[in-house]
């Protein structure tokens, strides 16, 4: 099956709030070796891009966009126990994401992906304060922090965040990854609000900071 | 939609009489063409901080909202009193606290009626905190199964271990002509039981024992599968002509043995591996 058909189906399943037929779409997949990168990115993402999409022109209402956010959340997890873990590598980042829940599907993607790679991933939720974030990139001694923000007004609070972990003991030596939308319209202002890079999707993200750290 | 314009009261009132749009529950706005706010009702003023009048109509929208409020406002410029708008879902609020509402719009001569209803906050709030455990849940989902991984990996570690340990343990040291010793050491279940007995009986028939001395002093735990066991093996051991000499039972090994009602007559039992070697040593001086 092709991916473009699997997200079709995904995208179906989202928009008539099915939960069992997303998690069976993503499982059979699976079973089908599709890789599970390419669900998450050629999958999930657009998925989730198109119901935002939807709601934007009024074709889905508010409710519906939350429902797909779940069922999403779910399927990931779901599907977690496929993710082949590499053998740790012995890099930690931290991860997480401004905004609220709903926009967190991003920062979770991010997430499993360098967990594939074998790094220990210590994933905050959304909203998580500016000082917590310090703590654990400090307690954690991070080779890298990721910050995620959707909205253009996050970007702001994103700086905020940086300049604080900067600030800390371990500021020099952490690398600071961002994404989310403002950054993929615009991937300067990511170097202006003292971020080291920034990448359009997980798997950008992870050749980039190996590239980096190497 | 029309009757529903009639239920309101929109199409009948006028700017002349404000104090009857402030009592109604539905947010009306009149812009003008390019979008700015003429006219806020109260019910519409008290979802902003700042004076409505002047400002633009997204002003009053969430940042989400921005782009899709645009393409609504075109949607109402383009929409008769006849036949206004269909519904909008915009959102107001904050990013964190933020309420739906539903927006319909018609051009009416020289300015743009918006009327807005608000879904109840706590409808907001409970598909907030829907998503807010979704979150919760699916991340504990995650987690959990993070350490089942870890703990997978350290059982395979330990069972490996065990086996190491297990191919470490010697069957049967021969320590003297036609003597053999069998330490037996750490926890035995069933299978090694059953795997050190066969290794012995093999070991007394080739070396043609007439003594095997059995130290269970350093053993773990005795359940009664491996006291059975040891009178089977001792029993086999009799008919490969060898006898069997036990040491080194604990208090604990006692009361199975005696819960379990059979005797060690099969055995002579000594108190602790000198006395059983003094012992075997002795026989075979006369024998």
């Amino acid at each position: 099956m092709l991916l473009h058909d699997i997200y079709y189906d995904y995208l179906a399943a989202l928009r008539q709030g099915d939960r069992r037929r997303a998690l069976h779409i993503t499982r059979s997949a699976l079973n089908e070796e599709v890789d599970i990168r390419d669900i998450y990115l050629e999958v999930f993402q657009p998925a989730m891009h198109e119901i935002g999409r939807l709601w934007e022109t009024n074709e889905v209402t508010v409710a519906q966009e939350h429902l797909a956010t779940a069922i999403t959340q779910s399927v990931m997890a779901h599907i977690y126990p496929h993710i082949a873990v590499r053998p740790p590598i012995g890099r930690r980042v931290v991860a997480t994401c401004i905004g609220g829940e709903l926009h967190e599907i991003g920062i979770r993607m991010i997430s499993d992906f360098f967990d594939m790679e074998g790094w220990d991933v210590f994933y905050l939720g959304a909203n998580m304060p500016t000082d917590d974030v310090v703590q654990m990139v400090n307690a954690q001694q991070a080779d890298l922090l990721a910050i995620s923000a959707t909205l253009n007004n996050h970007v702001i609070k994103a700086r905020d965040m940086i300049k604080a972990v900067r600030a800390s003991p371990r500021g020099a030596k952490v690398k600071i990854i961002v994404g989310g939308h403002p950054f993929t319209k615009t991937p300067d202002i990511s170097t202006t609000i003292g971020a080291d890079l920034t990448a359009p999707n997980a798997r950008e993200a992870v050749a980039r900071v190996q590239e980096v750290l190497a | 939609m029309k009757n529903e314009h009639a239920h309101n009261g929109v199409q009948a009132v006028t700017p002349h009489d404000p104090r009857f749009l402030d009592i109604l529950t539905d947010m009306v706005l009149w812009c003008a063409d390019d979008g700015t706010i003429t006219y806020a009702n109260t019910r519409a003023q008290s979802w902003s901080l700042t004076h409505l009048a002047g400002q633009p109509l997204v002003s009053l929208l969430l940042p989400d909202s921005t782009g899709k409020g645009e393409r609504f406002f075109e949607a109402a410029r383009r929409a008769s009193p006849q036949q206004p708008t269909p519904p909008w879902e915009l959102m107001l609020g904050t990013s964190e606290h933020y309420t739906s509402a539903q927006f319909y719009g018609y051009h009416d001569t020289d300015h743009i009626v918006i009327v807005g209803h608000a879904e109840p906050a706590h409808v907001g709030r409970m598909q907030q905190e829907l998503v807010d455990l979704t979150s919760e849940l699916a991340e504990t989902h995650r987690q959990i199964r993070r350490q089942n991984q870890a703990l997978q990996k350290a059982l395979d570690e330990q069972h490996q271990l065990l086996d190491t340990i297990q191919q470490l343990t010697m069957p049967a040291v021969p320590i003297w002509e036609r003597v053999l010793l069998l330490p037996l050491v750490g926890y035995i279940d069933s299978q090694r039981a059953e795997r050190i007995t066969s290794q012995l009986l093999e070991r007394v028939s080739t070396a043609r024992a007439h003594y095997v001395i059995l130290d269970v002093s350093a053993i773990a735990d005795i359940d009664t599968a491996v006291a059975r066991h040891l009178i089977g093996t001792a029993q086999a051991l009799r008919l490969l002509g060898a006898r069997p000499v036990l040491v080194g039972i604990s208090p604990e090994l006692a009361e199975t043995v005696t819960t379990l009602g059979i005797g060690l007559h099969e055995f002579v039992v000594q108190s602790d591996l000198q006395h059983a070697v003094a012992y075997v040593l002795r026989r075979l001086r006369k024998g």
